[in-house]
């Protein structure tokens, strides 16, 4: 059960940063990501977004992802490759099978989608590293989201741990009782999953009148104004990384509207 | 689009998408999904789940699922995808729920049979409309075409819905209705109807999905190619069909899907809108009137109290009247059900503000009129700890978990700091201030949560059991705290069944269904046997000790009863205490063969080790218990015997048999494992169907498993209760189900992990009787357990634990005459073995076995008379 999140509890200038400016700093993240679909674009982006990743001292997160990450961009790319349908006419074909075929250009923009999901997800990682889900919560509120919902997220990150602890308890009773999981054909597979789930959430919800009483009596719905308890501030740094962002975003936008790094003319 | 707003004012509502986000995040990521083809398409059973919940909790489901979909996200896939996640399975709950709410708002959902064409019909448009908007984004950000995501979330959603979600919607809609958790049961009327607009909305939403998904559906060829096996199917000329394969009925082949999946995604998000009525503004609610807190500590007065749940044919608290003085401590006693959790709710205000049900009387709390103010405002003057210390820890870290109350509140940020600074003090946290409140043992556990209401410094504390789970040590560093602020001069109300601690209180109120039995000095009650049996307490085992020995003196320690004893002076009855030994050596040597074997076991969880070679022999027919602190390992001790733990090195041999080979549900017929909580194990809808899940699991039918579930059944004596709803019963009664349900199997040995957490003092005893009656049929029975003084009149033998190691194993009456062993195992000595020591230098177990040895001499008599 320690591993859950991926927040690293590490000191870097990333971590450092105001929640506010790593919620709207990966937003525009994904620009870079977005704009380009040549793979040597890509690869550049994520290759910025391996850079981040270790300046965020999480290579280690990397790590754990990494077989993810390569199915994923295997996937991907062979996905594009097989059903591309709007490409140009003169394309080379490289290989057929039947009503499937691969060109060259149809593979070279699988590539760069590979590339590209990767990169965003990395930059995913760059945030979930660095962020704790309860300063994720505190951004949000800033941004403008109600404190009841804000709560209410921060309350579910707070009890995923828990009930993915019940979940483990709940299949190892079942499992005492001599219930065997991975036997027999789809449909009975699937309804022997009712046997894990009825207990699962009747143990949550049998605590839902529990937890509101709990949440009213610790004042959830009291009137007047709300304090912070951690309310850090924007600091010069936080400034200087949505300027850069802002400009990097930009500048990515422009270099595509004039031609770079295009391979179709599509997104 | 107005039931998705209004619902946040609600506080269940707030909790049912936190539970609801939490559930689905959490059986996203651990359930394997089955798959289809592996790594490209596989089957995700939890795409039942906002379905399900979305029919049951309506827009909370709905809100939950999007946010679960984003925790999961956390785990390592956060993107821009996850933005059109979020909205895809918000449609996947709120789509089939406004949908069925349409189509029949005076029924809800219940997974009838008769419902199938309705439940199907929404749950295809909800898959759809998930389908759609997922695939036009993942479409959108170049992530896969949106032929292949439409076609695999239709499928997979549709499929997964109707045969997971229908059962499990027939489980599940009784137990959430009897809780009142489904939406009509929390929301206005006025706030879920349904709009003008609404079925123009709810068409345009089905029509959106329909052309959407079938669109993708057409161009991934799912048609031609179903259409082209069927058909060659019935035609038995394949080859005719083949020529069709690969081509498209509906789209043309120059068609761009993104145009469609972005018209359809318009076109739900357009129709989701109006498919309830359009929202409206809501007025602030109105800031009470807060009189002032007055200077004075306060009290408590209770005035003719009477409180009746909905539906309830009896009062669940009857004509209560009593007052409490600032500054007193009160213990509250009684059985479950007796009204000591419902009074607790009546003190803070929570019924009558929150809790529906009939209401009369009057409670003054710290000089406010608690019925007349939100409880929000009364949580500043009455802080109620809960029982269930999981259900009231919201935070990520202690520090946030004390300041908690204090934000909602409004306290400036340097006094916060200050408070939440002298309060990890007094709880004596100081130094755990950053960890996660999940890794806290249970003792800290409970003094945060004790900590985190108090820091709003309330004059009157109520705790209710707030020593439940804890092991001796842990119960012993909570009444301590509590002892801190009673010398603060604060007012305190405790719930607990533990008679040695209410011996602290200046008051003890005794409830008995509902009615204020007894309200005065607690040793008039707990140290009298008769009075304290009536109204299920504990009566303090020197009184009992005395009393059964025919004395008049009733002491409350083991100090008083020493002296007593002496002054009248008592002796062994060597006949019978030889007897005693004798039977025991007898027992030992009638004992059957080996059947479980464990052999320098070693265990560690992620490197941290928890078994450091521990070697334990049980022969069959004993009844073993196994004591330790929080932590010493016996749980992983236990889990080893039915293999869902295997030996990192070592062996575990069962009937001769190493587990290392077997599977758990193998090793299920051999041996029978009763879990801590008996809710992680209940499904069924009846207690039958309950107690036969294992013997067919093992491939039982017919007349022997009519025979399995009658016995299991008559020996926890639930006969009677065949077709109740386990979710129904009492915890008592549903420990007892769950042991009926591993009885049923007909194992040699039967594994407790702590029995009787949560129990009340007869509901205890009553479990202790059984494993007893159990044992002396010939039941092996091994047993984790706190409750020492309570297992050890029918336990044989005790092994303790700590930190991963056996520091003693033997005869029960041997291991408790040492108190060092006991004290290394954090064990308090019981009474009975304390006083017998002391007077009579021998050991004896229970206040029974002093009855039956010790004997008061002549002379003693003569003065007692």
């Amino acid at each position: 059960m320690n591993s859950r999140f991926l927040y690293l509890d590490t000191d870097s200038p990333l971590h450092r940063l105001h929640p506010v400016t790593k919620i709207i700093g990966l937003i525009l993240l994904f620009v870079p990501a977005m704009a380009f679909n040549h793979p040597s674009a890509q690869l550049a982006v994520l290759a910025l977004a391996l850079v981040l990743l270790s300046a965020a001292r999480s290579m280690v997160n990397l790590g754990r992802m990494y077989k993810f990450l390569a199915v994923l961009l295997c996937m991907s790319t062979l996905m594009w490759a097989l059903f591309l349908r709007d490409v140009p006419e003169d394309v080379q074909l490289l290989a057929s099978l039947g009503p499937v075929v691969i060109s060259d250009v149809s593979l070279l923009y699988g590539v760069a989608m590979g590339l590209r999901i990767t990169a965003l997800l990395v930059f995913g990682l760059v945030f979930i590293s660095t962020t704790k889900p309860e300063d994720f919560t505190y951004g949000l509120r800033r941004m403008g989201v109600p404190v009841t919902a804000s709560v209410a997220l921060a309350l579910a990150f707070r009890l995923v741990p828990t009930f993915m602890q019940t979940v483990q308890t709940v299949t190892e009773a079942q499992r005492a009782r001599g219930l065997r999981l991975y036997e027999g054909g789809l449909r009975r597979r699937l309804r022997r999953y009712v046997h894990l789930i009825v207990p699962i959430m009747g143990y949550a919800l049998r605590r839902a009148d529990d937890l509101s009483r709990a949440l009213e009596a610790r004042g959830l719905s009291a009137p007047g104004r709300r304090t912070e308890y951690f309310s850090p501030r924007l600091a010069w740094a936080d400034i200087v990384a949505l300027v850069a962002i802002v400009v990097l975003a930009a500048a990515c936008i422009y270099l595509r509207l004039s031609g770079y790094g295009e391979l179709l003319a599509r997104l | 689009m107005r039931d998705a707003i209004a619902m946040w004012r609600n506080t269940k509502m707030v909790v049912l998408v936190a539970l609801s986000a939490a559930l689905y995040a959490a059986i996203l990521i651990p359930f394997k999904p089955i798959p289809i083809i592996p790594g490209i398409t596989e089957i995700r059973p939890a795409a039942a789940i906002p379905i399900v919940t979305g029919l049951l909790f309506g827009p909370a489901a709905a809100w939950g699922c999007a946010m679960g979909n984003l925790i999961g996200d956390f785990f390592g896939t956060v993107g821009p995808g996850s933005l059109f996640g979020l909205l895809g399975n918000f449609l996947l709950a709120y789509v089939p729920y406004r949908l069925w709410h349409l189509l029949s708002p005076r029924r809800l959902a219940t997974g009838a049979v008769g419902q199938l064409p309705v439940f199907a019909l929404v749950t295809i448009a909800g898959s759809a409309a998930c389908a759609v908007v997922i695939a036009y984004g993942i479409d959108l950000l170049g992530l896969a075409p949106y032929e292949i995501v439409a076609t695999i979330i239709t499928i997979n959603n549709c499929l997964v819905g109707i045969v997971l979600g229908m059962p499990l919607l027939a489980l599940l809609y009784p137990r959430a209705r009897r809780w009142g958790l489904t939406y009509p049961q929390i929301m206005a009327d006025e706030d879920v109807g349904n709009g003008l607009l609404s079925p123009l909305a709810g068409l345009m939403v089905v029509a959106a999905g329909a052309v959407g998904a079938s669109a993708a559906l057409d161009k991934a060829g799912v048609f031609v190619r179903v259409g082209a096996g069927l058909a060659g199917l019935v035609t038995r000329h394949a080859a005719a069909f083949q020529e069709a394969w690969g081509t498209t009925l509906l789209v043309p082949e120059e068609m761009a899907l993104r145009q469609v999946g972005l018209i359809c995604s318009l076109a739900l998000c357009g129709g989701v809108v109006l498919l309830a009525r359009l929202p409206r503004r809501y007025r602030p609610a109105e800031a009470p009137t807060m009189t002032e807190p007055r200077p004075v500590l306060g009290g408590v007065d209770v005035e003719g109290l009477s409180f009746t749940y909905p539906e309830q044919a009896t009062a669940a608290l009857d004509d209560i009247n009593f007052s409490q003085r600032p500054g007193e401590l009160c213990y509250l006693m009684g059985r479950t059900g007796a009204g000591k959790s419902t009074l607790c709710l009546c003190l803070n205000g929570v019924i009558p503000r929150l809790q529906q049900g009939t209401y009369r009387g009057r409670v003054q709390a710290a000089g406010l009129e608690v019925a007349s103010l939100p409880v929000a405002a009364t949580a500043q003057h009455v802080g109620v700890v809960f029982q269930d210390f999981e259900s009231q820890l919201f935070c990520s870290d202690v520090e946030r978990e004390i300041a908690f109350g204090l934000e909602n509140h409004g306290v400036p940020s340097r006094q916060m700091h200050q408070a939440v600074a002298r309060w990890l003090n007094v709880a004596g946290l100081s130094d755990l201030r950053l960890r996660d409140p999940t890794t806290l043992s249970g003792g800290e556990k409970q003094r945060l949560a004790l900590a985190a209401v108090m820091a709003a410094e309330p004059q009157i504390a109520v705790l209710d059991e707030p020593t439940t789970d804890l092991d001796p040590q842990g119960a012993a560093a909570v009444t301590s705290a509590f002892q801190r602020l009673h010398h603060q001069g604060r007012t305190l109300l405790i719930v607990d069944h533990s008679s040695p601690r209410a011996m602290d209180a200046d008051k003890l109120l005794v409830l008995d269904s509902g009615r204020l039995a007894y309200a005065g000095r607690p040793e008039e009650i707990l140290a009298q046997p008769a009075p304290a049996e009536r109204w299920g307490l504990q009566c303090l085992p020197t009184a009992q000790i005395c009393a059964q020995l025919g004395l008049e003196a009733r002491p409350v320690t083991v100090a008083q009863a020493a002296d007593e004893l002496h002054a009248v002076g008592v002796k062994l009855d060597g006949q019978k205490w030889g007897a005693l030994q004798h039977k025991e050596a007898q027992r030992t040597s009638e004992y059957g063969e080996v059947v479980v074997e464990v052999e320098d076991l070693h265990f560690a969880y992620d490197g941290v080790p928890a078994l450091n070679g521990v070697s334990l022999q049980v022969r069959c027919g004993e009844f073993l218990i196994i004591l330790g602190s929080n932590g010493s390992g016996k749980t992983t001790l236990c889990k080893h015997l039915n293999g869902l733990l295997k030996p990192r090195a070592g062996q575990v041999l069962i009937a001769g048999r190493s587990t290392a080979q077997q599977d758990t549900a193998e090793l299920a017929a051999t041996v029978g494992y009763l879990f801590q909580n008996p809710d992680h194990q209940l499904f069924a809808d009846t207690v039958y169907a309950e107690v036969a899940f294992g013997p067919r699991n093992l491939g039982i039918y017919g007349e022997g498993l009519e025979y399995r579930v009658r016995h299991a059944l008559e020996l926890t004596e639930l006969t009677g209760y065949e077709q109740a709803d386990p979710f129904a019963l009492t915890k008592g009664e549903r420990q007892r189900v769950a042991l009926a349900s591993v009885l049923a199997l007909l194992p040699r040995v039967i594994v407790f992990d702590e029995p009787t957490t949560g129990l009340d003092i007869p509901q205890q005893q009553a479990m202790f009787d059984l494993l007893g009656r159990l044992n002396s049929e010939g039941q092996t029975i091994i047993m984790v357990t706190h409750h020492a003084e309570g297992a050890i009149a029918y336990a044989h033998r005790a092994v303790l634990m700590a930190d991963g190691e056996i520091v003693a194993d033997g005869p029960v009456r041997e291991i408790f005459s040492d108190a060092n062993l006991c004290a290394q195992a954090h064990q308090s000595v019981p009474a009975s073995v304390q006083l017998s020591q002391q007077v009579l230098g021998v050991t004896l177990l229970s206040p029974a076995e002093f009855a039956e040895c010790v004997r008061v001499t002549e002379e003693g008599r003569g003065e007692g008379q």
